[in-house]
């Protein structure tokens, strides 16, 4: 859960940091930050689904596959247990990338800083 | 009639390690809806900050801001940010259009932002560009345009909205002579056809001939006001 929660908040945030000019020059155009805001968690939901259904559907094609010699299992609740665990994980690892965009300072559309 | 921009005494100090720097220091002018202003000055001279006050996106210390006979100074943050997308136009030293939506996208996204969405708009959007000689690229994405491509379309994307006044941080910078001189005279020529209030800042006293009127800073003041077109054809060409 920590493993999952530590990858897809890393990646969220690194997608983040690459759109912070981007982010600046939109609020100094008008962009209100709840607008910045709703929009980026709307993204990450709708990402984090996305990623999770793929995910699930690969692993069930995999399971197709696999020999009765390895030891895993995939069933109904424990799959539905995981799905939901990171369809819940995805937001969360998502908030710091939330709060990054939104304390964004349109100033760095101008290359300033406060 | 009622200037379009009215800066009155604007003061802006910085705080740095202990001390004062005044970026911009008492600083009072206008500008009148269609005239065209460049703010140029060696770097450090305090016109970005400068341009930073007149969008609302930094406060003054002192001194007032008046837009469309609006205080910018008074405004909460919030207020100052409807106002920059109702009032004010953007045009950046990278054209910073966003990368994954066409060049018609990004210029509605103006419409958009200011729910101004319709087909009227749409056709006024799409005739700005044609106007810019982007007509065969509505639909290209920034990634496919070259550097004095995307800073038209963001010329478009400032005006789109019908904003009072338009502002433009080094908008050449990144360009070449001739790009810069067709960008330049492009933007001009809107902001007198529209009535716009245009202000840009640039280090290339070149683009300097086709603006109304020019001032220079030197360490956050204004230390000269040109608006003789003999004397601003003079400076563009140098001498």
């Amino acid at each position: 859960m920590l493993i999952g929660l530590l990858v897809i908040g890393g990646y969220f945030h690194v997608q983040t940091l690459q759109k912070v000019v981007q982010v600046g020059m939109l609020k100094a155009i008008g962009t209100s930050t709840s607008t910045v805001v709703i929009s980026t968690i709307f993204q990450i939901v709708l990402i984090n689904i996305c990623g999770v259904a793929l995910g699930a559907l690969g692993t069930f094609i995999l399971t197709l596959f696999f020999p009765v010699t390895i030891p895993l299992k995939f069933e109904g609740y424990t799959v539905m247990g995981a799905v939901v665990s990171l369809l819940a994980i995805g937001p969360l690892g998502g908030v710091v990338s939330v709060r990054t965009l939104a304390v964004v300072e349109p100033l760095t559309a101008l290359g300033l800083s406060s | 009639m009622k200037p379009a921009i009215e800066i009155r005494d604007v003061t802006k100090i910085y705080e740095l390690a202990g001390s004062k720097i005044k970026a911009v220091d008492g600083v009072s002018l206008t500008v009148q809806a269609g005239e065209f202003t460049a703010l140029v000055g060696p770097s450090g001279s305090g016109k970005t900050t400068m341009l930073a006050i007149l969008a609302g996106l930094l406060r003054p210390n002192s001194g007032q801001v008046i837009i469309d006979q609006q205080d910018l100074t008074l405004m909460t943050e919030a207020k100052r940010t409807s106002f920059r997308c109702r009032y004010l136009g953007f045009i950046f030293q990278a054209s910073n259009l966003v990368p994954y939506l066409t060049a018609l996208e990004n210029v509605e996204l103006m419409l958009k932002l200011n729910s101004k969405t319709n087909q009227a708009n749409h056709e006024r959007a799409k005739n700005l560009l044609i106007r810019l000689g982007l007509g065969e690229r509505l639909h290209n994405l920034p990634g496919q345009l070259s550097g004095g491509q995307q800073q038209r379309v963001a010329i478009a994307r400032a005006l789109v909205h019908e904003p009072t006044v338009v502002l433009a941080d080094e908008p050449t910078a990144s360009l070449d002579t001739e790009r810069a001189h067709q960008v330049v005279e492009t933007f001009a020529a809107l902001i007198h056809e529209q009535g716009r209030a245009g202000i840009m800042v640039t280090h290339d006293l070149r683009m300097c001939q086709y603006v109304d009127q020019i001032i220079q800073m030197t360490d956050g003041k204004i230390t000269r006001l040109i608006n003789n077109r003999a004397e601003i054809t003079a400076l563009a060409k140098g001498k």
